[in-house]
């Protein structure tokens, strides 16, 4: 009877750390938030943040001067019932990070299209410049149709990170790749 | 010289080869994908998400290969330690050797594995030894030191000038001259780079160029920039270009009358040469790179000890394999030696050992096989003459059988170990019974007194023979034998037993006797018949003449003369029956059926004799015989006589039997009677002349048969009846079947 209860205890703990340890994960895993679409001065705009994208390593490894890109993933579908889904727009948009140690400054660079730069002297406002899509113009609104349903998707993916000695393997960890976020919308302007 | 090693065993060659293939395969396999790992992840492109999943993709391959391999040596060792506990032959060897390959590579590789454990982390470490990192941090310091005190000269220079515009209100247009003197005076005292002063009102830019590069631009104001300073802060820019780095600090002018108001910026500009940025940014990649290399520290150390441990464990795999290989390749030639021997020793002598080396072992596998050839052939020709022994002996034992005088033989301990037919029947032995017994326990007491004194008579000639004639009193007969014991000696003159040989001269004797006996009837038959005759005639005639002159003494007269003629005639009857008895009628044999012959005889007997039972079983197979059926009446009629005469007259039984052995081909005749019997004495003289135990008999009647039956070829013999009374057998031979 006794090693019936300790063993239904232990089972329970299990089970227990089992579903903390998920919870825990997937707090921890990044993902699409904040997303927002709005239309603007005739373009499909949209904004979005990656969150849980930096963890202890990957901080330690951009102030060591490791460049690091985010790319997003943004499409714009028209969707279909009897047919696949119509691809509208795709847009590929990278965001990298480098730290200048010498005048201790993150350059930050986003090229969607053309590039644009920016520096930064405090790493919070760099990150935050990573893990934002901001005001991203995924489509002109003429290329819509008026009450047909779109969709859009987002995704974020680090890119490897080239580290000296082919140790890139080793540290796979730093890698993160977000689910498909996915907003459906109907277009009535 | 070390010689390579190639067997072929037909049995489980496949499987160790099919086993080999796959190791090599799998060993290559490990190596390949390791070489495609490592030039994918020294490709400088950035490789898509696609190719890292190839890439995991081949890292699990490499992990279940290593793991396929861990499996079949693991199996190879769980295998040796299975056949071990079952004691199977050669698997002690064969653990030894693995044991050893195993030992021998697990030592230094492991030390091997731990030197360089300690060796690379300890080198690892010292790579990243504080001395270096902090040089090259201090080194960093050093040129973010220059850089931060350089803005910060020039924004302390850029106040100045800009406290002196407001102070001397120069922002004024009208003082606009004053302002350039200014300007220029400063940048010749503070030694200062470019010096730019803007006014928001104006929209223009005031520039003092630097003397040592007039080609030098100052910083474009961009709006952030502007935005920072007309909210009255303090800022720095650093501009890179190819000439170098341009550092400038940029500070607010205020207005005199309003001081809290911004009017413009004053920029003061230090250019730094291309070489000693080109020289910072070198310090600084460096710093960067170590810094990098020092997050990497335990990943590197991590995977090279992972690589060394798998090196190592590669090496002792291969050496247990190697073990396995090489203790197989010395354990199954003697498993198949052993397994021979065993198939050999039990009789299988075409069995061949199927193994080609060019070793030792195929040396002594080749001389395995031929000894087994030589072998095949030897028992080949042992059994050959084997055979002939058995055929031999086959031969001997049939000569012996059919050899009339009997045959006992003694081996040198005193056991009996022939015993042939003739001697069975002769003394009325079986052969069984005797066989293998000392001939102490076999023998009567009476008859190891007469093997004694033979034995006592050959000790004394002492020649190892002696022949000597015995009456043997058997059971149920008497027997006259003429007995010859030898030593048996080998061609080395050992002694191996005796040999006695038996020659039965009762039948001779009954021969001898009977001729002679008849030869005396005959001569008493003429001798006494001649006088017979006057003799009585002249007693009759003496009657006759003076049988009425006699008076009174006729009657004693005619008495005494009847008295001489009638035993006269007693003594004629008595000379016919002896004449007869030597004058025997030549017998005419012609075939006949026993039977038939016999029947009417007992019939008349039966007749004759009411209160006897005569019981007449006839034997159905019986072929026709040669025999003369009047003389056989003879036999019968004399026989029988004697039958009845024996048995008592209340419950008399006499049997008569006939049949026919057709092994020795004899037709056989029995008469048996359930009277007093015959006393063992007396049957030797049974057959004679004048023997008889009747009081009125002759004694010729069954010396008669003995006569007839000797002229039909045949035999009479008499043995006691059970529980009483006598068997007269008569054995007549068959010619016609």
């Amino acid at each position: 009877m006794l090693k019936k209860t300790i063993l239904s205890i232990v089972f329970l703990a299990c089970c227990l750390l089992l579903v903390l340890s998920c919870w825990y994960f997937q707090q921890r895993e990044a993902k699409i938030a904040d997303f927002m679409l709005t239309s603007s001065a005739g373009n499909i705009v949209v904004y979005a943040r990656v969150t849980n994208c930096f963890t202890k390593d990957m901080e330690s490894a951009i102030l060591a001067g490791v460049p690091t890109t985010f790319t997003f993933l943004v499409n714009l579908y028209q969707k279909r019932i009897h047919w696949l889904d119509k691809n509208i727009s795709r847009l590929v948009i990278s965001h990298t990070i480098k730290y200048d140690s010498v005048k201790k400054n993150f350059n930050f660079s986003s090229i969607n299209g053309q590039e644009k730069s920016a520096e930064f002297q405090d790493f919070d406002s760099a990150k935050r410049a990573m893990a934002d899509l901001n005001g991203v113009i995924v489509s002109s609104t003429k290329n819509l149709k008026k009450n047909k349903t779109y969709y859009i998707s987002v995704k974020a993916e680090m890119d490897k990170v080239h580290l000296p000695l082919h140790m890139d393997f080793f540290i796979s960890l730093w890698d993160f790749e977000t689910n498909w976020y996915r907003q459906e919308f109907v277009y009535r302007l | 010289m070390m010689k390579s090693h190639h067997y072929i065993d037909i049995g489980e060659a496949k499987k160790r080869r099919r086993e080999r293939i796959i190791i090599v395969v799998i060993f290559f396999m490990i190596v390949l994908a390791i070489l495609l790992e490592s030039y994918f992840f020294r490709g400088e492109d950035l490789l898509p998400t696609s190719t890292n999943v190839f890439i995991f993709g081949l890292i699990n391959v490499n992990i279940i290969l290593i793991i396929l391999l861990i499996f079949l040596i693991v199996r190879n060792v769980v295998k040796l330690i299975y056949e071990r506990r079952r004691g199977i032959l050669g698997s002690k060897l064969r653990t030894k050797l693995v044991a050893a390959f195993v030992i021998l590579s697990l030592i230094p590789a492991a030390l091997l594995f731990l030197l360089a454990t300690n060796f690379l982390s300890h080198s690892i470490d010292n790579w990243f030894n504080l001395k270096i990192g902090s040089a090259l941090n201090k080194t960093l310091e050093i040129a973010q030191v220059y850089y931060q005190q350089t803005a910060e000269h020039a924004k302390h220079y850029a106040g100045q000038i800009s406290s002196d515009i407001t102070k001397n209100r120069l922002y004024e247009l009208e003082k606009k001259g004053y302002l350039r003197t200014l300007i220029e005076q400063r940048q010749e005292s503070y030694g200062l780079g470019i010096l730019a002063v803007y006014f928001d009102s104006r929209r223009e830019t005031l520039v003092v160029s630097d003397r040592d590069s007039p080609g030098i631009n100052p910083v474009p104001l961009t709006p952030k920039i502007l935005e920072d300073v007309f909210v009255g802060k303090e800022t720095s820019t650093i501009q890179s270009s190819d000439d170098g780095d341009l550092i400038s600090g940029l500070t607010p002018i205020y207005s005199y009358i309003s001081p809290k108001e911004v009017i413009g910026v004053v920029v003061v500009s230090y250019r730094i040469p291309k070489e000693l940025v080109d020289n910072i940014a070198v310090i600084s990649k460096t710093s960067e790179r170590y810094r990098q290399l020092h997050l990497l520290k335990n990943p590197v150390k991590f995977s090279y000890i992972i690589i060394l441990f798998i090196v190592t464990l590669l090496i002792i795999f291969s050496a247990t394999w190697f073990g396995v290989f090489l203790a197989k390749s010395i354990t199954v030639p003697i498993q198949d030696l052993a397994e021979a021997t065993r198939k050999i020793a039990q009789g299988d002598l075409d069995h061949r050992i199927n193994i080609k080396a060019d070793d030792e072992i195929g040396v002594l596998v080749g001389s395995f096989n031929q000894m087994t050839e030589d072998l095949k052939k030897s028992n080949k020709g042992l059994k050959q003459a084997n055979m002939d022994i058995e055929e031999r002996r086959k031969y001997m034992e049939t000569v012996l059988r059919n050899v009339s005088a009997g045959i006992i033989s003694v081996d040198k301990g005193g056991v009996i170990t022939t015993v042939n037919r003739a001697a069975e029947k002769m003394l009325g032995i079986k052969t069984e019974k005797v066989l293998h017994r000392h001939y102490k326990d076999a023998l009567s007491p009476e008859h190891m007194a007469i093997v004694n004194e033979l034995l006592k008579e050959m000790g004394r000639k002492g020649d190892g023979f002696v022949e000597k004639q015995i009456e043997l009193v058997l059971k149920d007969r008497r027997i006259m034998v003429l007995t010859t014991v030898s030593v048996i000696k080998d061609d080395d003159k050992n002694e191996l037993g005796m040999v006695a040989v038996f020659e039965d001269l009762t039948q001779l004797q009954k021969v001898e006797r009977a001729a002679a006996w008849r030869e005396v009837a005959r001569r008493i038959a003429h001798e006494i018949k001649n006088p017979l005759t006057p003799v009585q005639l002249s007693a009759q005639r003496l009657q006759k003449k003076y049988g009425e002159k006699m008076g009174d003494d006729a009657p004693v007269f005619y008495e005494c003369t009847k008295t001489i003629i009638d035993q006269v005639e007693v003594l004629r009857k008595l000379v016919n029956e002896f004449s007869h008895y030597a004058r025997m009628p030549v017998t005419n044999l012609s075939p006949n059926d026993l039977n038939e012959t016999i029947r009417d005889s007992v019939a008349l007997f039966q007749d004759a004799h009411k209160d006897v039972h005569f019981d007449l079983n006839e034997g159905t197979d019986i072929p026709e015989l040669n025999l003369d059926p009047e003389q056989i009446k003879r036999v019968m009629i004399n026989l029988l006589d004697n039958a009845v005469f024996a048995v008592d007259k209340k419950d008399g039984r006499i049997e008569i039997r006939t049949s026919y052995d057709k092994t020795i081909r004899k037709a056989m005749l029995e008469v048996a009677d359930n009277g007093p019997g015959i006393p063992a004495g007396y049957k030797m003289k049974m057959f004679e002349p004048y023997f008889s135990t009747k009081r009125t008999g002759t004694g010729l009647g069954l010396a008669i048969v003995n006569s007839i039956i000797s002229d039909h070829d045949g035999h009479v013999s008499v043995r006691d009846n059970t529980p009483s009374g006598t068997i007269i057998a008569i054995e007549l031979p068959v010619t016609h079947v």
